[in-house]
């Protein structure tokens, strides 16, 4: 009996913290992209540059996204291709928005003049950081909600079956 | 204190053969497909099936919006059909570029990172790993009346980088007495070798095979000298050069004069208000300098005012004109102009005219 209650509780545990990973995910890119912006604004250098020193930074090199992008990059695939090749290795806990938001960059990035450059990269840092306020809001809603549902749940199901 | 193994050894003047022969330039045809590397990956993919024989000679991939794929050899062109055979006429077959190759050529030139190389393409030209050099033609983007960029890119001209070592070896003979090296104009019309040359003075003078190795500070503008990449040079320039990538010639040379006790001051192409008076200011500080320009022979070069001004200097002890493109590298003429040890010595010109360079008779033999 115990058993049951303790699994559905942390099964709610477990669903709860999703909208941690996706919390951890949103900031992980935020910083990613301010990264970016600040390297683009200081030495002009070119993207795969940057993305292979953020590979050597450590709290960004947790990013799935860098990586793929990077080999793709490197085995001759042009930048579009690859972010998305990056993006798509990367998805897992994010939503929609977030991924559209996130792919589409790779078609702009790179294009233009530094303060295109710049422009671009904020009005993403500006989607991504809505997007990280709702997440923040939805778990702070729904994280505690789950691992009561999971607990109740787990009660239920002992009181029916005593 | 030393510490550790210090090995003592002579400067590279009596290199054994077996020496010099690990010094060897890059193939030719891997020159050519490094160059070829640097565009849209299916076009790539095409010049990678063009024959060995070409790729050695080839001086010029050209990619033109809705024209033939084409290399030149610096005499005759050659289109290229999609299975890369070649014709020397423009078939039906011949590939035909499209805008987009343009346009992703372009952005893989740029490494897919425009606003790094925005200063460049101002210049009008992208230097490529290896030192090839992307000429780029388009509609001019004005901003205040002066160009900040190019947009409807419409042609890309891709010049194969020749890193030719031993460019040098017969001015450094004819020029360099006794091995000892002096300030230098190598003048010459376009694709007569003047880079290249330089590139391989650079590299004899700074390596040690003039007797010693002296410091060299080369301001590479442009990058078509060294070619640098992520801080490295992509052609061989000595061990003891110091580039300076991408600086305003003015602004370097007065860096260098500061901050790196260079013997030499090596730079391609002065000409510009800015290089005179950068010139100006760094004469009497105990350094050569080494420059290219461009110029035909001393009739033309005496009839740009910037040039004089440089001349009337004394800076170059000596000028040196190179033949054209069809003999790249070879000495047209040499002319003792100036400098500390000079006597004035007046030599031939093409022309036979008579000319007053500031206090300078130039008079032709």
């Amino acid at each position: 009996m115990v058993l049951v209650v303790v699994c559905l509780w942390g099964t709610g545990i477990i669903q709860g913290n999703k909208f941690s990973v996706r919390i951890k995910k949103v900031e992980t890119y935020l910083q990613l992209l301010f990264f970016v912006s600040s390297e683009i604004k200081y030495s002009h250098a070119p993207i795969k540059n940057i993305l292979q020193l953020a590979c050597t930074t450590e709290s960004l090199s947790q990013a799935g996204f860098l990586q793929p992008c990077l080999n793709a990059l490197q085995s001759g695939e042009s930048l579009p291709v690859a972010w998305k090749k990056g993006v798509s290795n990367d998805t897992q806990g994010l939503k929609e928005r977030e991924i559209q938001a996130l792919s589409n960059l790779g078609d702009f990035l790179g294009c233009s003049d530094v303060d295109n450059q710049l422009q671009l990269l904020s009005q993403k840092i500006k989607v991504l950081q809505e997007c990280l306020d709702e997440a923040k809001e939805e778990k702070k809603k729904k994280a505690r909600l789950y691992a009561n549902l999971g607990l109740l749940s787990g009660l239920t199901i002992v009181i029916l079956l005593w | 204190m030393l510490t550790g193994n210090f090995v003592s050894g002579r400067p590279k003047k009596g290199m054994d053969k077996s020496m010099q022969k690990q010094i060897q330039p890059i193939l030719e045809e891997e020159k050519f497909e490094q160059a070829a590397a640097g565009i849209y990956e299916p076009l790539f993919q095409i010049l990678k099936k063009v024959p060995l024989s070409l790729k050695k000679k080839t001086q010029e991939i050209r990619l033109r919006a809705g024209q033939p794929l084409c290399l030149s050899d610096g005499r005759d062109t050659y289109f290229i059909t999609t299975d890369g055979t070649l014709c020397t006429e423009d078939l039906s077959n011949s590939y035909r570029v499209t805008q987009r190759d343009i346009e992703m050529s372009f952005r893989k030139i740029c490494d897919y990172s425009v606003y790094s190389r925005q200063q460049e393409i101002r210049n009008g030209f992208i230097t490529l790993q290896g030192g090839h050099r992307a000429g780029l033609c388009g509609t001019a983007v004005l901003e205040n009346g002066e160009l900040s960029g190019i947009r409807n890119i419409s042609s890309i001209n891709i010049r194969v980088a020749k890193e030719m070592i031993g460019a040098a070896d017969e001015l450094v003979r004819q020029v360099f007495v006794g091995n000892r090296p002096c300030s230098l104009l190598i003048a010459g019309p376009p694709c007569s070798g003047k880079t290249t040359v330089l590139r391989d003075l650079a590299l004899q003078i700074s390596d040690g095979r003039l007797g010693r190795y002296y410091k060299s500070c080369i301001i590479d503008e442009r990058g078509e000298i060294a070619a640098m990449q992520n801080g490295l040079p992509q052609n061989k320039i000595g061990v003891c050069s110091e580039v300076m990538s991408g600086y305003k010639k003015g602004e370097a040379m007065q860096i260098a004069l500061r901050c790196l006790s260079p013997d030499f001051i090596i730079c391609d192409e002065i000409g510009s208000h800015q290089d005179v008076q950068a010139i100006e200011e760094s004469i009497n500080a105990g350094v050569g300098f080494i420059a290219t320009v461009h110029s035909s022979n001393m009739d033309e070069l005496v009839k740009r005012p910037q040039i004089t001004q440089i001349l009337q200097t004394g800076v170059f002890e000596k000028i040196v004109f190179l033949k054209n493109a069809a003999c790249p590298g070879q000495i047209a003429e040499i002319i003792t102009w100036g400098g500390k040890e000079s006597n004035d010595k007046t030599v031939r010109n093409g022309s036979g005219s008579c000319m007053l360079v500031g206090n300078r008779d130039y008079t032709g033999e």
